[in-house]
């Protein structure tokens, strides 16, 4: 999954960056709000960020000002608002302004992690955190997979990968599309390196849940 | 004696003048009516005289003789007044209470004589209708109006006479009767000043009241509709002032608030890197998060000091100043940031032939200069010069330090100087007080501080201007 993540400091926007990504996403970085803003428009046309980690206090334009300009749109992407101001009437402008989430620094990694899957999860309407498809059982929070209750070991990306398609089951997702929820603009792919991570998960899975469409993309069938 | 209330003061001085001015109309009106009754009397004198010598004269035209005669009071105070008609030496005629001699030795106009220890004063009449003929010749003789011996007489002396104490009595009377009420009227004076003033001064016991409500966190101002116009300026005054003190405190506040959440961000990237850290398996790339972390607690520690800086610079008083040249200061404070500038790449150039002299705190401004020159280094690219001058203008000197870095958009130049604020978008580690600082230490000196665009278009200009110490012979 392909997450934004707007901070304009140094120091912790490169925290950001590298924890989320050790979890699993791919990590779009920007220090300021125009960069946030275009950024979001150009989301479209990959189907659009998971969700988006947005501090408020930002040069150039205010995280609040990026958030409601966002919401004017009627967009849904889930928004976890980072900022150094806790009094309860910012956190009520926050919330109101249309924002998912609200984490006051200095803050926990980890907690960081779970709000953040619980946003999404709520934006996929999918109240449970696990997801299950035909005796697979993946887990978003411990990071693991079971198939038959056998727990399965996976790479990060291959994991990545089946997660995007188990969210999305019962519709084909075409490669592009695979890639840009995997990869960031700075990561360099290969032409077919979704083919191998796919070509990898069906061999670990031991089971196909994975139908290749062809000439059209990869899905994974409710059941 | 010092009466510290309003109240007392007004009714004292009120009272002591009214006292002191009734006294005076009071003796005034006392001589003026004493002297008026005094002619009233000696005209009564003068008209009974008259009326007893007409009387008498009936009476001896008539060719009686006179009886001894006297005649019984007939009013309250006549037993004060006497009379005595005189024929030659006899006393013809006399009421009860005139003296057996002569009321007065003079015999025409009036006198004062004493006869037995008491005072009388006495208006005699000579009756010359029946004087001799034979008077004539003696006009020139001062014995005229005395009595010839041997010859009869019928030259009658009227003398009436009253008693000096009934006289003295009466104007007592009269003066009591001003004094009297002075008594009873000055105290009632005095309460009812008293009572006048304290309602007056009732606005004042009001705003007393009001300003009782009033506190460090309730500092509205004061209502000044309903106020006499002595008292408006003054509450005015101190509404004008709770607004100063309240600003004061709000900005107190807003500074302690705004500092903290300034700590949160720094810590925040230390926290994150830390903890992101503690989970990378590659050597590298745990080093990396080791040294942002040391790089956040540098950057944190900056900031506690540049706060640290300001809030001893908000709490100095222009206090222990000493004559400072300006230009030894400067080469002095700029020499220690010269090997910051050097890493950076950036030339710094300081022109201060001239000597200016100024009146200030040499620690303090030596910080003033520090700040404005290592935000110059901070902002400027490498390769480009950091300009300080020092010259003299009239009136006083002028400390300049110019870059050739990004600028200041115009629109943002107003907003420098304000805590916290930094031109944002630029990746220059500051901590947004420096400018905050320089602007307080200036205010300090009584100097002004401008920003404008540098030359050519680039960079920031910023202008101190001081004033020169007025000289005092030594």
């Amino acid at each position: 999954m392909r997450l934004l993540v707007v901070e304009d400091d140094r120091l912790l926007g490169d925290a950001l960056h590298v924890g989320l990504t050790q979890a699993g996403y791919a990590v779009d970085w920007v220090t300021d709000g125009v960069a946030a803003d275009n950024a979001l428009a150009d989301a479209a046309g990959f189907g659009g960020y998971a969700a988006m980690v947005l501090d408020l206090g930002l040069p150039r334009r205010s995280g609040l000002e990026v958030l409601k300009r966002l919401r004017q749109g009627a967009a849904r992407l889930p928004v976890l608002i980072l900022t150094a101001r806790d009094t309860v009437e910012d956190r009520i402008g926050g919330l109101d302004a249309g924002a998912d989430d609200y984490l006051v620094k200095p803050f926990d990694m980890g907690e960081l992690n779970a709000r953040l899957r619980a946003i999404i999860r709520r934006a996929e309407g999918k109240p449970s955190p696990s997801v299950e498809v035909q005796g697979v059982m993946l887990d978003p929070a411990a990071h693991t997979v079971h198939v038959d209750g056998v727990l399965v070991d996976l790479a990060a990306k291959e994991f990545a990968l089946l997660h995007l398609l188990m969210l999305n089951a019962g519709r084909v997702l075409s490669r592009t599309q695979l890639e840009q929820h995997l990869y960031t603009w700075n990561d360099e792919t290969g032409s077919n390196t979704v083919e191998v991570y796919i070509h990898h998960l069906r061999r670990k899975l031991g089971r196909n849940i994975i139908k290749t469409i062809r000439g059209v993309g990869y899905l994974v069938q409710k059941s | 004696m010092k009466l510290s209330s309003i109240k007392a003061r007004v009714t004292a001085l009120t009272i002591m003048l009214v006292g002191v001015l009734w006294l005076v109309a009071a003796a005034m009106t006392w001589f003026e009516a004493r002297h008026e009754a005094e002619e009233v009397f000696d005209a009564h004198l003068a008209q009974s005289a008259a009326l007893l010598i007409a009387q008498t004269d009936l009476d001896i035209e008539e060719d009686h003789l006179l009886e001894d005669d006297h005649v019984l009071p007939a009013h309250r105070y006549a037993m004060r007044v006497a009379f005595q008609v005189w024929v030659g030496d006899r006393l013809q005629l006399h009421s009860a209470n005139a003296p057996d001699v002569r009321l007065s030795g003079t015999t025409a106009g009036f006198s004062n004589n004493v006869i037995d220890g008491v005072e009388w004063r006495v208006f005699s009449s000579w009756n010359r209708k029946h004087q001799r003929l034979d008077d004539e010749d003696d006009e020139d003789d001062e014995e005229d109006h005395e009595f010839r011996h041997g010859k009869p007489d019928f030259a009658t002396l009227v003398q009436v006479g009253e008693l000096m104490s009934a006289r003295k009595e009466l104007a007592d009377t009269i003066a009591a009767g001003l004094l009297y009420p002075l008594f009873w009227a000055l105290p009632l004076l005095a309460v009812l000043i008293w009572l006048a003033v304290w309602r007056g001064v009732r606005p004042l016991d009001l705003v007393s009241v009001e300003l009782e409500r009033r506190s460090a966190s309730h500092l509205d101002p004061l209502p000044v509709d309903a106020l006499p116009a002595e008292v408006k300026p003054l509450v005015e005054r101190l509404n004008a002032l709770f607004h100063r003190v309240e600003q004061t405190f709000e900005q107190e506040r807003r500074f302690t608030a705004d500092a903290a959440h300034e700590l949160r961000t720094p810590l925040a990237g230390i926290r994150a890197q830390a903890q992101v850290g503690t989970s990378l398996d590659n050597a590298e790339a745990r080093n990396k998060a080791f040294a942002s972390v040391i790089e956040g607690c540098d950057r944190m520690t900056h900031l506690v000091e540049q706060l640290l800086v300001l809030a001893r610079v908000d709490a100095a008083q222009a206090t222990d100043f000493a004559r400072i040249e300006l230009g030894l200061l400067v080469r002095d404070t700029v020499a220690q940031s010269v090997p910051v500038a050097l890493v950076k790449g950036v030339e710094i150039e300081v022109d201060a032939e001239n000597e200016v002299w100024f009146m200030g705190n040499e620690t303090w401004f030596a910080v003033l200069v520090r700040n404005l020159v290592e935000n110059a280094i901070r902002y400027s690219p490498e390769g480009t010069c950091v300009r300080v001058r020092v010259f003299a203008v009239s009136g006083g000197g002028q400390l300049c330090v110019e870059d050739q870095g990004p600028g200041v958009p115009t629109g943002q130049i107003a907003m420098l100087g304000q805590r916290f604020h930094r031109v944002l978008g630029s990746d220059a580690p500051g901590s947004g007080l420096g400018l905050s600082i320089v602007r307080r230490i200036a205010m300090l000196h009584g100097a002004a501080v401008e920003f404008s665009t540098g030359a050519e278009g680039r960079g920031l200009r910023v202008d101190v201007k001081l004033a020169a110490p007025s000289f005092s012979p030594q």
